[in-house]
């Protein structure tokens, strides 16, 4: 498309084809996480097989709040978080901000309440930081551990999140470096792979996914180097350069914390009329209450909700906690809107895919998968071209007990996180049974046959028999799952089985055996 | 609204890609296929592709003109990834299929409709078989009548229509 020359476009083929080969292995398991952990809340909801988590705050939250915050330390009122949760029950964390003797870095210390919606009665109550928590949760390890290896590979804080930060940048230099590459990207639009397992088949194949995904590759990349840099490295940089290292300070100047607070002990304005007013502002409920500074005079009180069905960012009000006077929208970074603010405020939609429900998930699903066979065909096209070297034929097989194993693992961790949820430790097992696959996938892989056969078929079982085994160690039913509202359960169960099957490819098979039947009494 | 508009969009979105990559003459030329000689409406599909997203942008549906944008990078390598072989290759299968099932539909409705006859058939020869015993019960009571001044004799039909 832009005229170079032959130099230069050496050049950038070494480029391209280095950015993307190096760290290549890593970028595919990131990428592959991604396009699954899309469906994040529906994975946290099949796998733990309890009622559907309501969509917005309703009934008598004023009180019940008023209720909770009685029996709290006033030193957690700093911000308080009232969220719902499943059928009848809602959720009110405590929070304030401390320092984490085990990090050394500032953390939030949450007193989590799970609460009757109706009652106010404590269901249950956990105290931590965060991490500890949220992070154990038994129900959600699953979910919680995909989402962990999209995010920095299961590293520890902070170096997966430079990881990550790093294969995104890498993936945006691919991209681009492929744009420039690429002489025909309009005119080849439609010429698929040539037949034959030829090297220009390999080619046609990755540069046809490739232009065609070319725009999200470059989206998703950069949005996922952004999440993965903000939190890692921006933070700690700018707090070190503008604010002598207070990170606190840092995030209350960015995110538009008033300069003076007013401390004195004062009645909070009802939260029912602020999410009444709210609710009417925005047409819907809010997903989350945000209450900074709980019964002071500086209280400030923020309502999140979802996006509008035209509108990609979720909607935020702020109103004050004391007055209950609407103060506006609040915007994602300051005070007052800017262009800035609208941005960042795009970066999570756009990344995540989840601002219109299934369908905007489904799309991002599939983009996903687009960007992992790109990036897969890529590194078997560059190892294709040096298939005689013994180095990269060892990098081949590496590469197919990736493209293979990884979805092994995933479903490996799925089994071992059935099976101990019943009675015992899923957090831990999770990951223990993902590590245990990858052995064995490792281990399979690097025999002497070509393992590719092999894969697929313990794919397509473990897809079939997943739906089951959930069962069998005491999983939600389909009734059950129907009956509550749960879709999520018979989705995913129908998408594996249906996943297992084609892997198991007896459609392939369809034809001659109406056909054979059909000649049997012939014969 | 907005999800259906979306869908709305994408498939036709879908359905000019595929009439693009139908007529594309670099595609045709590759596979061996004869050039397209009649009229073609590239640009009016080129539209068709592209319009969906520009209407959602001016009016200002920035949800459904970006799921609109990610599905239709998806759709369009589908379309275009699947080649005149695979098309081939499914066509011959779906003929396959429907020349095996269709055989085997005639063939359980000519199954069916035999049975059908011969059960007819059969409860017809029922009906035949119990009518000549029931006539031949008819000539025997006759000549039992003719021979009533000599001697009464002692006739009895089983159930099964046989006579003893």
């Amino acid at each position: 498309m832009i005229a170079m020359s032959q130099s230069r476009t050496k050049r950038l083929t070494a480029i391209h084809g280095w950015s993307g080969t190096v760290l290549g292995i890593l970028l595919y398991v990131v990428i592959v996480t991604g396009a699954i952990v899309v469906f994040d809340n529906e994975i946290r909801d099949w796998s733990q097989g309890s009622a559907q988590v309501e969509n917005g705050l309703s009934g008598k939250v004023d009180r019940i709040v008023r209720n909770a915050a009685r029996g709290i330390d006033p030193k957690f009122y700093e911000e308080v978080f009232v969220r719902p949760h499943v059928e009848g029950q809602m959720r009110v964390s405590f929070q304030s901000h401390q320092t984490n003797p085990d990090t050394g870095g500032l953390d939030d210390y949450v007193i989590l309440l799970t609460l009757d919606k109706e009652t106010g009665e404590e269901v249950s109550r956990k105290e931590g930081f965060s991490g500890e928590v949220f992070g154990a949760d038994r129900g959600a390890a699953l979910s919680r551990f995909l989402v962990d290896l999209h995010v920095q590979l299961y590293l520890p804080e902070p170096w997966g999140l430079y990881m990550t930060g790093i294969l995104g940048l890498l993936m945006m230099a691919a991209s681009v470096t492929g744009f420039l590459m690429h002489k025909h990207l309009f005119r080849d639009a439609f010429l698929p792979a040539r037949p034959g397992e030829r090297l220009v088949t390999a080619r046609d194949r990755h540069i046809l996914a490739a232009s065609w995904s070319l725009p999200f590759a470059i989206i998703l990349a950069f949005t996922g180097a952004f999440f993965s840099f903000a939190l890692s490295l921006a933070v700690p940089v700018l707090a070190m350069v503008a604010f002598g290292g207070d990170q606190q300070a840092l995030v209350e100047t960015v995110l538009g914390v008033p300069d003076e607070l007013d401390l004195t002990r004062t009645s909070l304005a009802s939260l029912d009329y602020i999410i009444a007013d709210a609710t009417s502002r925005v047409g819907g409920a809010p997903t989350l209450l945000q209450i900074d500074h709980y019964g002071s005079a500086s209280a400030m009180v923020t309502s999140f909700h979802s996006p509008a069905p035209s509108d990609l960012t979720r909607q935020t009000l702020l109103f004050d906690g004391v007055t209950r006077e609407y103060l506006g929208v609040k915007p994602t970074i300051g005070l007052a809107p800017s262009v800035g603010s609208s941005l960042v405020s795009l970066m999570g939609p756009l990344h995540f895919g989840n601002f219109a429900g299934l369908l905007s998930k489904t799309v991002w699903l599939a983009l996903g998968l687009a960007m992992a066979y790109v990036t897969a065909t890529g590194m078997l096209l560059w190892t294709k071209r040096r298939e005689e070297e013994r180095l990269w034929q060892n990098f081949n097989r590496a590469l197919t007990i990736t493209i293979w194993g990884l979805p092994i693992a995933v479903l490996g961790s799925a089994y071992g996180f059935f099976f101990f949820l019943p009675a015992g430790d899923t957090v831990f097992w999770t990951p223990v049974a993902f590590a245990i696959a990858t052995i064995v996938c490792i281990w399979v892989g690097f025999g002497k046959k070509d393992p590719t056969e092999r894969y697929i078929r313990w794919l397509g079982y473990m897809s079939v028999l997943l739906p089951l085994f959930r069962h069998i160690v005491g999983g939600l039913s389909w009734s059950e799952a129907l009956i509550q509202g749960q879709m999520a359960v018979l989705t995913i169960d129908i998408l594996l089985v249906i996943g297992g099957l084609v892997l198991l490819r007896p459609l392939r098979h369809a034809a001659p055996l109406i056909r054979r039947r059909h000649l049997e009494p012939a014969e | 609204m907005t999800s259906f508009l979306t869908i709305i969009a994408l498939l036709l979105s879908a359905v000019a890609a595929a009439y693009i990559a139908v007529t594309d003459p670099k595609r045709r030329r590759a596979f061996r296929q004869e050039q397209v000689t009649e009229r073609t409406y590239l640009w009016p599909a080129r539209l068709a592709i592209l319009g969906p997203g520009v209407i959602f942008m001016l009016l200002g549906y920035w949800a459904a003109m970006v799921i609109w944008a990610g599905g239709v990078t998806v759709i369009g390598w589908g379309v275009a990834a699947t080649s005149p072989i695979h098309i081939a290759q499914f066509k011959s299968w779906a003929s396959e299929v429907q020349a095996a099932l269709s055989a085997r539909i005639a063939d359980a409705r000519s199954d069916v409709v035999a049975r059908v006859k011969s059960a007819n058939w059969s409860a017809g020869g029922r009906d035949a078989e119990i009518a000549s015993l029931n006539e031949r019960i008819r000539e025997l009571e006759a000549k039992v009548s003719m021979l009533e001044g000599e001697e009464k004799p002692r006739i009895s039909i089983a159930a099964s229509g046989g006579n003893s």
